[in-house]
């Protein structure tokens, strides 16, 4: 081969080479630029605002005082209760699980689902049919027997995304992200996730940040608060 | 004992006019619950500072047996209250009357019509337990307020509480859920009141009266719920390994480390085949 040609197509190798490894190097950025912030939209300024904001409370019937009226009640009152949620999906992370009614375990926390696919409603607290309360769900990030948990994308959630509860009557409650946080498990506010009272509210919760081997834990957790749509 | 509930069931829904001469409710109101524990008298409870009762001091007309008010709003004091035959005149002799009973600011009290251990209609006041529940719980308070010997409680069939007597109460947290309860004589299993079921649910306490006479055999259970005494979970343990990594990253670098040298070697090469 002529010295020339063969100088010629070593140049263009390197040349191509060399593209290959701009290439690589602009996705590296993306994919740094690209990952979710640690908080999205207004965090959890919807939690707060749900819990502090007295809740439209229905107004008594107008009574002149002194004049109260006490009713007289069963030995066990009937209370409606709202159906349960069976499914959420989020579209747009690719979230589609079992919703699974959920209590507390010896120790007083949330039980999770172990399923991979499934995620946990706390049913002590309020269901995405009753007119005040937040609705809990949560679901695992990972667990050791099965990887990555139902709700592993939650940390990839943003404002704006949408967000569907579907009863075990086959309702379905639409909802729009309003904010995502981490917090550490120790300062978590349970008291306002959990709320029974104020205004509807739908309250994802996975875990995220640091995880530390020795407590099989990690070290935050993952909050993302979603508004009822209309 | 299926009747009994019924009955009760059926009067659930009449409201009934409870005129009290009172400020506006302050936050350090007491709330008070009148429960009606004597078997066959409907009555007139009336309510006053002074040991007089008029028309206009009426707390709650037609209070049928086995009934329950919802919590009233009333300021801290001390009253006297007194129980009528229904529509009797106020200014006779009251069926039972309790006089100075103190209800503290602040305080959530039941006022129990009942009869005692010996069979005479009294007024009790009991102070009710609101502290919070945890989480998942419920509580169950049980108050024998009838004229019977010492009870034990049975929950599925197994006594929950021992050797309770008139006016004695006695409760437990335990986990929400339904339970079949029963009334036995203490030290045995064979109910005289029940089997009834009773939905703890989470967060509330569920109050139990035994009330009436075993000698009349008419020993029935009425029931008062709180409501809003609930915890939150303690947390939300949702992760037990370690997500699996993103290679991503360590993929891209690789590649452009690989070309990069890739890209030195051939320049090199290049400059050395046309030299």
């Amino acid at each position: 081969m002529e010295p020339a040609a063969a100088a010629r197509r070593w140049r263009v190798g390197a040349a191509v080479s060399l593209v290959v490894a701009v290439a690589a190097v602009v996705a590296l950025t993306g994919w740094f630029l690209g990952r979710p912030a640690p908080t999205a939209g207004d965090g959890l300024g919807a939690l707060r605002e749900t819990t502090t904001t007295a809740a439209p409370t229905p107004t008594p019937t107008p009574s002149v005082r002194p004049s109260v009226s006490a009713s007289v009640r069963a030995a066990t009152p009937e209370a409606a209760t709202a159906p349960p949620p069976a499914r959420l999906r989020i579209p747009a992370l690719g979230v589609d699980a079992t919703v699974r009614a959920v209590g507390v375990q010896r120790d007083g926390a949330m039980v999770i689902p172990a399923s991979p696919t499934s995620v946990g409603w706390y049913r002590y607290g309020s269901a995405p049919a009753d007119p005040l309360g937040h609705t809990v769900i949560a679901g695992h990030v990972a667990t050791r027997e099965d990887g990555a948990g139902a709700l592993a994308p939650l940390a990839g959630a943003e404002k704006g995304m949408r967000v569907e509860v579907v009863d075990a009557d086959g309702t379905t409650h639409r909802y729009v992200v309003r904010g995502r946080e981490s917090i550490r498990k120790k300062a978590l506010p349970v008291d306002e996730i959990f709320a029974r009272e104020g205004r509807p509210l739908l309250v994802l919760v996975t875990c995220g940040g640091e995880y530390i081997p020795e407590l099989r834990s990690h070290r935050d957790n993952v909050v993302v608060t979603a508004v009822p749509v209309p | 004992m299926r009747r009994v509930i019924a009955v009760c069931a059926a009067t659930a829904a009449v409201a009934l006019p409870l005129v009290l001469t009172t400020p506006a409710a302050a936050a350090d109101d007491a709330k008070v619950t009148v429960v009606h524990g004597v078997p066959g008298l409907t009555v007139d409870v009336y309510g006053s500072a002074d040991e007089t009762y008029t028309a206009e001091e009426a707390l709650l007309q037609d209070f049928e047996p086995g009934t329950v008010t919802d919590p009233v709003d009333l300021p801290g004091g001390t009253y006297n209250l007194a129980v009528f035959p229904a529509g009797a005149d106020p200014s006779g002799d009251p069926a039972i009357e309790a006089t100075g009973v103190e209800v503290p600011a602040g305080a959530n009290l039941s006022v129990v019509a009942h009869l005692n251990a010996s069979g005479d209609p009294v007024l009790a006041a009991f102070a009710n337990d609101v502290d919070p529940v945890a989480a998942g719980q419920a509580r169950l308070v049980v108050r024998h307020t009838a004229a019977a010997p010492a009870v034990d409680i049975l929950a599925g069939g197994k006594p929950v509480f021992s050797g309770l007597t008139n006016p004695k109460e006695d409760s437990a947290d335990l986990p929400a859920g339904s339970v079949s309860a029963a009334v036995a004589l203490a030290g045995t299993t064979d109910p005289v009141i029940g089997p009834a079921d009773l939905d703890l649910k989470e967060g509330t306490s569920t109050i139990v009266y035994a009330y009436g006479s075993a000698e009349d055999a008419n020993l029935a259970l009425a029931v008062q719920t709180i409501g809003g005494l609930h915890s939150s979970p303690s947390g939300v343990p949702s992760g037990t390994a370690e997500l699996p990594a993103d290679r991503t990253p360590f993929a891209l670098a690789g590649i452009a480390l690989l070309a990069l040298v890739a890209a030195g070697a051939m320049g090199r090469r290049a400059q050395r085949v046309r030299a």
